[in-house]
């Protein structure tokens, strides 16, 4: 089970801001 | 200094050098401060070339400045192939997709991913620097770990472009 993991239970607040940061991203640049 | 030492000098003024050259690309391109979008490689370029740097310069640091090397080549990526795909060159042959595109710059921009694997890999072999590597292919620090997070931080930004556009 452990190596099915997706995310180490230390890092959730990291992927947080990472989804943050990468769809406020998205969501501001327009070409 | 030693060796190993001026070696890692050497390779984080690569990552300097490449950094000032991608944001003085860009300076050279449009102004830096034209608009929101404008600001994207000017930040993103002043991370990479003080923060980014500066971390690796310290042991302690290597790890974040290694994760956040990778962040700031994968938003480069993200948004350079976004320009690409919003201005597709006419007509669309394979030729024009691959050299009238944004497609030379990803390639350079990616001698930085490339650069820092080689600065954190020296400060984390340090101990054993003979030593077999080891460890899952899709796990941080390895190259499937920017593969996956390439791929689904680009899924979050396609969705935060189309749901919700600002």
């Amino acid at each position: 089970m452990k190596h099915f993991m997706l995310f180490k239970p230390g890092w959730w607040w990291l992927h947080i801001i990472a989804v943050l940061f990468f769809f406020w991203l998205g969501s501001v640049i327009h070409f | 200094m030693t060796n190993r030492q001026h070696i890692k000098l050497m390779l984080i003024l690569a990552l300097a050098v490449c950094s000032a050259g991608g944001l003085l690309l860009h300076a050279g391109l449009h102004p830096m401060t034209a608009s929101r979008t404008s600001l994207v490689p000017a930040l993103s370029g002043f991370v990479s070339l003080c923060i980014v740097t500066a971390l690796f310069y310290t042991p302690r640091g290597a790890a974040w400045a290694y994760l956040l090397n990778g962040m700031t080549v994968i938003v480069g990526t993200i948004t350079m192939v976004h320009y690409s795909l919003a201005d597709l060159p006419s007509p669309l042959t394979p030729k024009a997709l691959l050299l009238q595109s944004t497609f030379p710059s990803i390639v350079l921009l990616w001698t930085k991913y490339f650069i820092g694997t080689a600065i954190f890999d020296l400060e984390r072999t340090a101990g054993a620097p003979d030593a077999r590597r080891t460890g899952r292919f899709f796990r941080f620090p390895n190259h499937g770990f920017w593969l996956v997070h390439l791929f689904a931080l680009s899924a979050v930004y396609a969705a935060g472009h189309f749901l919700w556009r600002r």
